[in-house]
């Protein structure tokens, strides 16, 4: 059963990972961005990466000239980071957690290694799906501010930036 | 205070990211947020049989990732299992583990399981079950910290927008994107 539950569980990983994009855009306006899928949201202006999910850094400043757009690329970036932190530490709590298996040689101590191991596993998963949800969000967000800025400014051919920062 | 709590947790593990944009109807599809993954938008675009046929000769997905929920396929006849009074016993395919010296030994919470009184048979049975969950837990841990947020239906939906705007700004393409007062060749809406 454990077994199954494993191999269910990193086929699924390796499942969900293996996305790409199979296609470029090719008739873009000069400052639209384009979204891209290669394990992991990208966003390009002038085939150029302006960002890339889950931390979506950059993104606030490109799209600022347009309220709305900057307002949720800003809240991507402030879920993306914190979800992103709390990822890496409830994958790491967890596997600090199956540290807890020693107390099945160490007798003297066996339960205080199974409890130690468990709480950590199991903070480890709530964290996790905390951070799972937050880069979720993050995602949401970043795309609300890219059709915003796109509506606004990027499918008119227009942009943000200096003329010459994008080609 | 404690329900408010609960509340709290509750609200971050369990509700998603619900989206406000609201795409105008101006014929140029898009990629929105919906339900926790990106779907085509065709925001009013005209998206006729030989235009759909035009983007699977390009993006070659069989189904147009669109927000719209699809019939799932009818499931097959039941199986029955027939139960009996057994005990499954776990095989241990891990590594081995070795008790550490005791001066290595790291700061331990105290046990926070009840000892059961009396038969030893308990004791072991909540030992397996936390052996069992020590397996099981870091796995799923780690699944979660690392899996990508996004489904892989994201990748087909931000394709096929792409590929669909491509068509639309292309002149001879079947999905071309007709202004107010243009005519659109027969067979085709504006």
């Amino acid at each position: 059963m454990t077994r199954g539950l494993l191999a269910a569980l990193l086929s699924g990983l390796l499942a969900s990972g293996c996305a790409t994009s199979q296609y470029e855009a090719t008739f873009v306006a000069r400052g639209e961005l384009v979204m891209s899928y290669d394990d992991k949201i990208k966003m390009f202006a002038g085939r150029k990466l302006v960002t890339t999910a889950p931390g979506y850094r950059g993104l606030a400043d490109f799209v600022g000239c347009v309220e709305a757009a900057h307002d949720q690329a800003r809240r991507a970036e402030r879920h993306g980071t914190a979800g992103l932190v709390l990822s890496i530490l409830g994958g790491s709590l967890g596997g600090l957690g199956a540290g807890g298996l020693v107390g099945l040689a160490d007798g003297d101590h066996r339960w205080q290694w199974l409890s130690s191991g468990l709480v950590l596993a199991v903070s480890g998963v709530i964290l996790a799906g905390v951070g799972r949800k937050l880069r979720l969000q993050a995602n949401g967000q970043a795309v609300d501010a890219l059709n915003y800025y796109n509506d606004a400014v990027g499918s008119r051919g227009l942009s943000c930036q200096a003329p010459d920062s994008i080609k | 205070m404690r329900v408010r709590f609960l509340v709290l947790v509750s609200f971050a593990i369990g509700c998603s990211y619900e989206s406000q944009y609201l795409a105008p109807q101006d014929g140029r599809p898009r990629a929105v947020w919906q339900r926790d993954r990106v779907v085509v938008e065709a925001a009013g675009a005209q998206l006729s049989p030989d235009c759909l046929a035009e983007l699977h000769g390009i993006v070659p997905y069989e189904e147009l990732q669109l927000g719209e929920p699809r019939l799932l396929p009818q499931p097959g006849p039941r199986r029955k299992f027939r139960l009996h009074a057994e005990f499954w016993i776990p095989v241990y395919v891990g590594i081995l583990v070795a008790p550490p010296p005791p001066h290595l030994l790291p700061p331990l919470l105290p046990p926070l399981l009840p000892r059961v009184s009396g038969e030893r048979y308990d004791d072991r049975a909540l030992m397996l079950l936390a052996t069992l969950s020590l397996l099981v837990l870091p796995a799923v841990d780690v699944a979660l910290a690392a899996a990508p947020a996004e489904s892989a239906s994201s990748a087909q939906a931000i394709d096929q927008v792409n590929a669909l705007n491509d068509l639309m700004r292309s002149p001879e393409s079947n999905c071309r994107y007709y202004q107010l007062g243009q005519i659109a060749p027969a067979g085709q809406t504006p």
